[in-house]
């Protein structure tokens, strides 16, 4: 009976998700250039090429460290705003409204908002530093980061509403028992608030590195990759080789490789939250 | 096991923006007394216990223990020790590390905390229950373990929020008795918030009942049920609740104080020969040892303490019997407590 009742739900998922991901498997292991007429079974010998290719190593060496760094920022910084929002008295509601401005902008409003101000001839760093040290998006370490930016501005304020949703979980007699403890604020925030935020925080680091790891439109529309391939993420470099180059079976390649990551990231942070959380019984 | 403290109350006063919680409330509390603070709901009583924790400051007014003024100190400094309503158990700590909370926060040596941990789980028989997690505990047995995590610092003062207002009528009867026995044997200084007058009654050695914010009486229990300082007090305090009716019900001469008579002080006759005043049945609420019979006379409802056998169908007439020098009587404009020569 069980099975019967979840049986449509498993028959939706097969046809919008398994569907999609075994075709675009068995697209991976031919050679497929439909504007050349190409197409025939190649077994794993795009996966073969993708190890050698300094472009594809680039962009996942790009795209992770552009997803730890992204995601630790936004964790680092949206705690503390997390925790103001939380004490805040009066206004609290406004402020959280006004705090989420940047995540309400479109991604690629945003990025191109930034992409205005840090164009390297008009924008405004280029207009404070003339000598051409304000041009962080022409210079191969700098454009990564300045989409680290980006991204970071756009995404903590989301980051820090959903940890001051776990902050509100957690009752407040317990901070106020910690405090007749004895415990000092910072005794109190180390060893109750923190731990019992602990679920709160890694639902953040799933939703955020999920996200991550796939970016593209922050990416496309601050830098286009550039300069050359140095800020090229995954995505990116599978839609170019997909729909630039039409050169499918490799494009579909670099797509599951990214969804293997991001499979790798998910089942991580859910092992760790499927630990028992702090407030469960023992079994 | 702990020494115990005077605690010492001076015209507190707290307001949360324009709403006052407390206007004015002085008390002391000496070396190991228990007194219960009572009120409805609002009156201020948890926010009396949360200035005297520290938890937060007064707006006006002084709290000291054993004679020196604390209102700057934060609670850690205070040597109190507090058991919440809600209990406020750390869900993510086992028993033991709740226990040990308090003692590992203060920096005290590991085998001392221990040996502390040991001891409070043995007083409060929560021995088998300390490698468990407070999820798995029952109401009783959490209502313990907060209680434990007060005693194990040997504080000056307990501060005790409506402890028993979250378990069930069975098991409250039993933890009020244990609590006696705690505080008797521990003789320490408590405080003991709750809006339960029964619990006030047995449990304290003076009761403080507060109305919006406002000492309304304090004195024993004795005092506070034979001699209440006003009506909201006489109200307040028994069950069944005390008749406060207008004189000319009880055939007593019409003034300007209404009187007040316990239902176990009138006494219904079903015989019409018996004399006294005609009324008629309401409600028999038979209660087993006793039965609640509820009359109606002049308008007004009155109800009467009878004997367990008491019958009666509604509507049949019955004859009130009372000992005149059994009623209160209170000012009908202040609601203050009239002496009748």
């Amino acid at each position: 009976m069980g099975a019967a009742l979840v049986a449509p739900a498993g028959a939706a998922l097969a046809l919008v998700a398994l569907g999609p991901l075994l075709a675009t498997a068995w697209l991976s292991l031919r050679h497929r250039v439909p504007v050349l007429g190409e197409d025939h079974f190649v077994g794993l010998s795009n996966y073969r090429a993708l190890a050698h290719d300094a472009r594809f190593l680039g962009a996942l060496a790009n795209t992770a460290y552009f997803t730890a760094v992204a995601v630790g920022l936004e964790l680092l910084l949206a705690l503390p705003l997390a925790l103001a929002l939380h004490h805040a008295g009066r206004g609290r509601g406004a402020l959280r409204a006004a705090v989420l401005v940047p995540w309400i902008l479109p991604t690629v409003v945003a990025a191109k908002l930034w992409a205005l101000l840090l164009q390297p001839d008009l924008g405004l760093l280029a207009r404070l530093w003339p000598d051409g040290a304000g041009a962080v998006l022409t210079r191969p370490r700098l454009a990564l980061h300045a989409a680290i930016f980006v991204d970071v501005w756009k995404t903590t304020p989301f980051v820090a509403l959903l940890l001051l949703a776990g902050l509100q979980a957690i009752p407040e007699d317990l901070a106020r028992a910690a405090r007749v403890d004895g415990a000092s604020a910072l005794r109190v925030f180390r060893s109750i608030t923190l731990p019992l935020l602990r679920p709160a925080l890694l639902l953040a680091l799933l939703f955020r590195s999920l996200d991550a790891f796939r970016v593209f439109d922050v990416v496309f529309v601050l830098t286009e990759g550039g300069p050359g391939h140095t800020t090229e993420p995954l995505s990116l470099y599978a839609y170019r080789t997909l729909l630039r180059a039409g050169s499918f079976g490799l494009g579909a390649a670099i797509s599951l490789v990214t969804f293997l990551g991001v499979v790798a990231i998910g089942l991580a942070w859910l092992s760790a939250l499927g630990e028992r959380s702090p407030g469960e019984a023992p079994p | 096991m702990s020494v115990a403290a005077r605690l010492e109350l001076e015209s507190l006063a707290k307001s949360y923006g324009a709403v006052p919680a407390l206007r004015g409330v002085s008390l002391s509390v000496g070396d190991g007394e228990l007194v219960a603070v009572v009120g409805p709901s609002g009156c201020g009583k948890s926010t009396l216990l949360s200035l005297v924790a520290g938890l937060e400051a007064p707006d006006a007014g002084v709290v000291r223990i054993d004679g020196r003024v604390v209102n700057d100190l934060s609670p850690r400094e205070r040597d109190v020790a507090m058991v919440f309503q809600s209990y406020a158990l750390y869900p993510h700590m086992t028993v033991r590390r709740n226990l040990a909370f308090p003692l590992a926060v203060a920096g005290r040596p590991r085998r001392e905390i221990a040996a502390r941990v040991e001891e409070v789980a043995a007083l409060l028989g929560l021995a088998p229950l300390l490698d468990r997690r407070p999820g798995a505990l029952s109401g009783g047995q959490r209502q313990r373990v907060a209680l434990g995590r007060a005693l194990v610092r040997r504080p000056k003062v307990f501060l005790l929020d409506e402890p028993l207002s979250n378990l069930d009528a069975a098991l409250r009867l039993g933890v009020r008795a244990e609590l006696k026995k705690l505080h008797e044997r521990l003789g320490a200084t408590f405080v003991y918030v709750t809006h339960d007058q029964a619990e006030a009654m047995t449990l304290a050695d003076r009761i403080a009942v507060l109305r919006d914010g406002a000492l309304e009486q304090l004195g024993t229990p004795r005092e506070i049920y034979g001699a209440p300082a006003t009506a909201f007090v006489a109200r307040f305090v028994g069950t069944p609740p005390v008749n406060l009716v207008a004189p000319e019900v009880l055939g007593l001469p019409a003034g300007p104080a209404d009187v007040a008579l316990r239902p176990e002080d009138l006494r219904v006759s079903r015989d019409a020969a018996a004399g006294g005043l005609e009324a008629q049945v309401w409600l028999v609420e038979p209660m087993g040892s006793e039965t609640w019979v509820t009359v109606e006379r002049a308008g007004a409802r009155l109800v009467a303490r009878c004997d367990a056998g008491f019958e009666a169908a509604p509507g049949a007439p019955v004859r009130l019997a009372f000992d005149p020098r059994r009623v209160h009587r209170f000012d009908r404009a202040t609601g203050r407590r009239v002496e009748t020569g």
